[in-house]
């Protein structure tokens, strides 16, 4: 006999070329006189290759270099031909698309840094037309330039400090305490906690001292800045004779190099209070028009369940089914959550946080094509599978629709009656929420054909994932949990099993066919589709 | 992507085309073999493409309904032999290159469903594993080197690395017997 642990080792430091001269001689000592550590050695070597495999696949070369790199080595000129011939098929089965010498595999660390670099929190966007990258509300924003040609941003910097910030303007994030303001407006307002906020332009830094004050740069020798409440402080490139220290109701304008005291004047700055109650009404136009769609889309052929999460009562623990020709049976009952706002502040939604939260429903019969859609917003994905869906458990067409932990959307349907891992037909998305996405309202749809035997993904109204199935099986309707997952009876082995969900949901769809993409496109962008 | 014409291919081609969708399948067992007998990454690339053209060459001659895992096991192995013969590659000896080939050994064939189980196991690893196993399989870069950067001694690397595997291996097995999706 050997000594498994140490066969091991010696294996790992053999694959990574850490092996020393003694060792490798003991290495090849064990593997020449046992038949079992051949087998593991081999079923190492198995593992390794994977592991290579799936690095390679997520790096990055490109076709072009990797077919120019095969080609170098074509040398017999009689062997030109086939070696030509292997690449166009390569070509088409994609496998010179697998990176070969360079991957840049540091994405995922770039990643952790950039998150370690927000700063502020996008909270409102309005009528905003972005020069360069964008950002939704409720994005956080990372250290770099804010660029908008028009309408207005207001920013919540980690600090506390508020910002509003009107186009056409160009702001530079610095810090959860620090902006560059290259040309535009700003009103800026500072809590306590978060004093000595500053904002800086080409020649000066204005350092908050507890107010709310406004900023105006037209250009880097043309500046005004007026206190509406508290006091600033000027440092910096400031012209001789100007006051350092500027108080409420007092102005400062500096024009190439000459400073001119005048009074604030708030009125030339945007009134966050107003700018509230035109979102607001703009937030409440949406939900309107929505609600026209929403009924629209009651009468979609095929719609079995649909439920708008409208008209919520809490106490009734009755989720309707607002499918045209639904009868009561199919409506939801809700148990545990929470009644919350969804995309819009008059629009219903529910809270699943707990373990226990769910609608439960029931529909009957089975599907040869199913799409399932909903309006989720992600609070976290605190588990490996994060239930959106799951529908008829332990049948053939059991359903199992979610995300993993790393956001990935994922879609289980049973094909086969056996307890196995192969016993389902499988779509995986790419990641498609990542923690930026926490609280931001996304579209999930998936599209189940067991006619054509094709499975796909759709986020946001655009395909992320396509896949075909081995088996074709219909879909089960049944039992149905929304935003969690339960065993079919006390005594399954999967009884206990935590798969809920942490977020919330205002709506959600059960068609009995495949909407196609533009279909699917249309319900996202909120227009009512046939 | 179909070539320059949009002719439907002959029997040949079709044949061809289904043989190297079966090369896919077993990519990365074919892989794991070669990487076997030579440990370096780049070296090991170059005898993966000789032998993908190989199979693609001999397409015809393979039966479709025998064993590919054997018959493209045998190709791989004949190819890494000759690198390592040719380009003296960093190896083990030759009798134990000779009791490896002839262990009794089939490729697994469930490499595609593995693979997607290593994904969400990968995402399950400690941060400083998961930077190891990083830097060693995406930036193919060897523990001393790993050592500089993260930090740490060299000694450490092998054991982090060694543990993410049988980490790795025991998450993607668990999973591949669960019974749920």
């Amino acid at each position: 006999m050997f000594d498994e642990a140490r066969l091991e080792r010696l294996i790992s430091a053999h694959f990574d070329r850490e092996l020393t001269a003694e060792e490798k001689c003991e290495l090849e000592a064990m593997l020449l006189s046992s038949s079992k550590a051949r087998q593991l050695f081999l079923d190492r070597a198995e593992w390794h290759g994977l592991f290579r495999e799936q690095a390679m696949q997520i790096g990055g070369a490109t076709l072009l270099e990797e077919v120019a790199r095969a080609e170098k080595k074509v040398q017999p000129f009689a062997r030109r031909a086939w070696i030509a011939a292997g690449l166009a098929a390569c070509v088409a089965l994609g496998w010179w698309l697998i990176p070969s010498n360079k991957p840049s595999g540091t994405d995922g660390l770039a990643q952790a840094e950039v998150e370690h670099n927000e700063v502020a929190l996008l909270d409102r966007a309005i009528d905003v037309e972005w020069d360069g990258p964008s950002f939704a509300p409720g994005a956080a924003l990372p250290k770099g330039p804010i660029k908008i040609r028009r309408g207005t941003l207001q920013l919540d910097f980690y600090s506390g400090a508020r910002v509003v910030l009107e186009g056409p303007a160009s702001l530079e994030l610095l810090s959860p305490d620090l902006a560059r303001l290259d040309s535009g407006k700003l009103t800026a307002k500072v809590p306590p906690p978060a004093e000595g906020f500053t904002v800086m332009n080409a020649n000066l830094r204005v350092v908050d001292r507890g107010t709310e004050f406004g900023m105006s740069v037209s250009s880097a020798d043309d500046c005004e800045v007026h206190v509406f409440d508290g006091e600033v402080e000027l440092q910096g490139d400031v012209p001789e004779a100007t006051a350092r220290e500027l108080f409420e109701g007092h102005a400062v304008s500096i024009r190439q190099g000459k400073s001119e005291a005048i009074a604030a004047n708030r009125g030339s700055f945007v009134d966050s209070s107003r700018l509230l109650q035109a979102a607001a009404r703009d937030n409440d136009a949406q939900w309107e028009n929505w609600r026209t769609a929403s009924q629209a889309f009651a009468e979609t052929p095929g719609l079995r369940i649909h439920f708008d999460f409208e008209d919520l009562d809490p106490s009734a623990m009755i989720l309707r089914n607002r499918a045209s020709g639904a009868d009561a049976n199919s409506n939801g009952t809700i148990i545990g959550c929470d009644v919350l706002s969804g995309r819009w502040d008059k629009k219903g939604a529910l809270g699943f946080a707990k373990t226990s939260d769910r609608v439960r429903f029931r529909s009957e019969g089975t599907a040869a094509a199913v799409t399932l859609m909903a309006w989720v917003r992600v609070d976290s994905l605190p588990l490996a599978h994060n239930a959106l869906l799951s529908m008829a458990p332990d049948k053939l067409g059991e359903v199992h629709w979610k995300l993993d932990q790393a956001g990935r959307l994922l879609l289980g349907l049973r094909s086969s009656s056996e307890f196995a891992y192969n016993a389902w037909e499988r779509l995986e998305s790419p990641q498609v929420v990542t923690p930026k996405d926490f609280g931001r309202w996304l579209h999930f749809a998936t599209v189940i054909d067991s006619e054509t035997g094709s499975m796909k993904h759709f986020v946001n109204g655009s395909e992320v994932a396509t896949g075909q199935m081995k088996r074709r099986v219909p879909v089960q309707l049944g039992l149905a949990n929304l935003g969690n997952f339960d065993a079919s009876s006390p005594t399954s082995p999967n009884i206990g099993l935590v798969r809920s969900f942490n977020g919330r949901i205002d709506e959600f769809a059960l068609l009995t066919r495949a909407l196609t993409a533009e279909e699917i496109t249309s319900v996202f962008s909120g227009r009512s589709f046939r | 992507m179909h070539a320059m014409h949009d002719e439907p291919p002959t029997p040949e081609e079709a044949h061809t085309a289904k043989v190297q969708g079966l090369f896919l399948q077993y990519q990365p067992a074919v892989r794991g073999y070669i990487l076997a007998m030579i440990p370096d990454f780049s070296a090991a690339d170059d005898v993966m493409q000789e032998t993908f053209l190989t199979v693609t060459r001999k397409a015809a001659s393979f039966e479709i309904g025998t064993s590919f895992a054997a018959w493209v096991k045998t190709i791989a192995r004949f190819k890494a032999l000759e690198a390592i013969r040719a380009r003296r590659f960093e190896s083990l000896s030759e009798d134990v290159l000779q009791a490896l080939g002839t262990e009794p050994r089939e490729f697994r064939a469930d490499a595609d469903d593995r693979l997607v189980l290593l994904r969400g196991c990968l995402d399950q690893l400690a941060p400083q594993a998961r930077r190891s196993i990083d830097y060693r399989y995406q930036n193919e870069h060897l523990p001393p080197q790993i050592a500089d950067l993260m930090g740490c001694t060299v000694q450490s690397v092998n054991v982090t690395l060694s543990r993410a595997r049988t980490f790795l291996r025991d998450c993607v097995q668990r999973k591949m017997t669960t019974t749920l999706s």
